[in-house]
């Protein structure tokens, strides 16, 4: 199974502070392609129920698996 | 002009590694922002950005006093308004959910319900709407996925802010740096080709329509697409009327 707040958390860090647009992963530059690629994940996961996207309890959203 | 470029005000100039004779004399690289320099955790990154936001439109005011001004300027002024008013409400949202407590909420919305009845079955389950009977072939798919998302649904999360992501922002970049005359490019300093042109746009349009909002002049706003498939909506009936006509695959 996905893990969707996991999938949430990733995502959004994947949007530059700065630029505003979008990398494929972490410490690479924003590329405009991945506005589509990363940025349209959001209307898809927005589809979901709310606590589809809510980690459980003491569940982490750390970007390293542990 | 002057004071147009933000990108070296965002830190202190300093000397590059190889020293001033490397690059030639008075060669200065800025320093990376603060913002940049480790991994944040939520709330700085939202602070970061909020600041980052500020000092766009406080440069733009800063230069805007030529004989320039205009329509164009204004919708500028307004568009670096509303990206510093959406970075706000993001760190608001932020602050919120940590003084509450709360592990940090991605979202906030409710999903347009139409919309989650179209998922596919596994997505549909997990989204507790299971009782909706099972459909068959490709034609019944197609027009479920063509009825899903009307107008209406869109209608319905216009007026609430995407949370999870910055999508004026998001749109600001593709049009400030990757818009070339030839088409869409990558990054500032790469060719425009059909594949960035392409997948630009369409980040383009599924991000207007996320926010409810296009930067720029109304013009500038694209069709929607199904984010699924990223078809626009017209095509997307088109199919669906012409697979009705046809009998069911065996």
């Amino acid at each position: 199974m996905l893990d969707l707040p996991r999938l949430a958390a990733w995502a959004a860090q994947r949007q530059s502070v700065l630029e505003g647009g979008f990398n494929g992963r972490t410490n690479k530059l924003a590329d405009g392609c991945y506005s589509f690629w990363q940025g349209a994940l959001f209307p898809l996961l927005r589809a979901l129920p709310l606590d589809a996207l809510t980690p459980q309890q003491g569940a982490s959203l750390s970007l390293v698996w542990a | 002009m002057r004071g147009r470029r933000g990108c070296c005000r965002a830190g202190a100039a300093r000397s590059p590694p190889g020293g001033e004779e490397a690059y030639g004399a008075r060669c200065e690289v800025p320093d990376l922002p603060a913002a940049l320099q480790e991994a944040r955790p939520p709330l700085q990154c939202a602070e970061a950005a909020a600041a980052a936001a500020q000092g766009s439109l406080d440069a733009f005011l800063a230069a805007g006093d030529d004989a320039t001004a205009g329509t164009a300027q204004e919708l500028a002024r307004q568009d670096l308004r509303a990206v510093l008013d959406s970075t706000l409400s993001h760190l608001e949202h932020v602050r919120s959910s940590l003084s509450s407590g709360a592990a940090a909420q991605p979202c906030q919305l409710q999903p347009p319900p139409s919309l989650t009845r179209s998922l596919g079955p596994q997505m549909r389950a997990s989204a507790a709407l299971a009782t909706e009977p099972e459909s068959d072939g490709a034609a019944s798919r197609l027009h479920a996925l063509s009825s899903a998302v009307p107008g209406k649904a869109q209608q319905a999360t216009k007026d609430a802010a995407p949370r999870m992501y910055n999508a004026l922002a998001l749109q600001l970049w593709i049009l400030v740096a990757c818009q070339t005359e030839l088409g869409l490019r990558d990054k500032p300093g790469k060719s425009p080709d059909y594949y960035h042109t392409c997948y630009c746009l369409s980040g383009l349009s599924s991000s207007q329509h996320a926010a409810g909002r296009a930067l720029g002049l109304p013009s500038n706003t694209l069709a929607a697409a199904d984010p699924r498939l990223n078809v626009t909506y017209d095509r997307l009936h088109a199919a669906a009327a012409y697979f009705d006509s046809h009998p069911p695959l065996p």
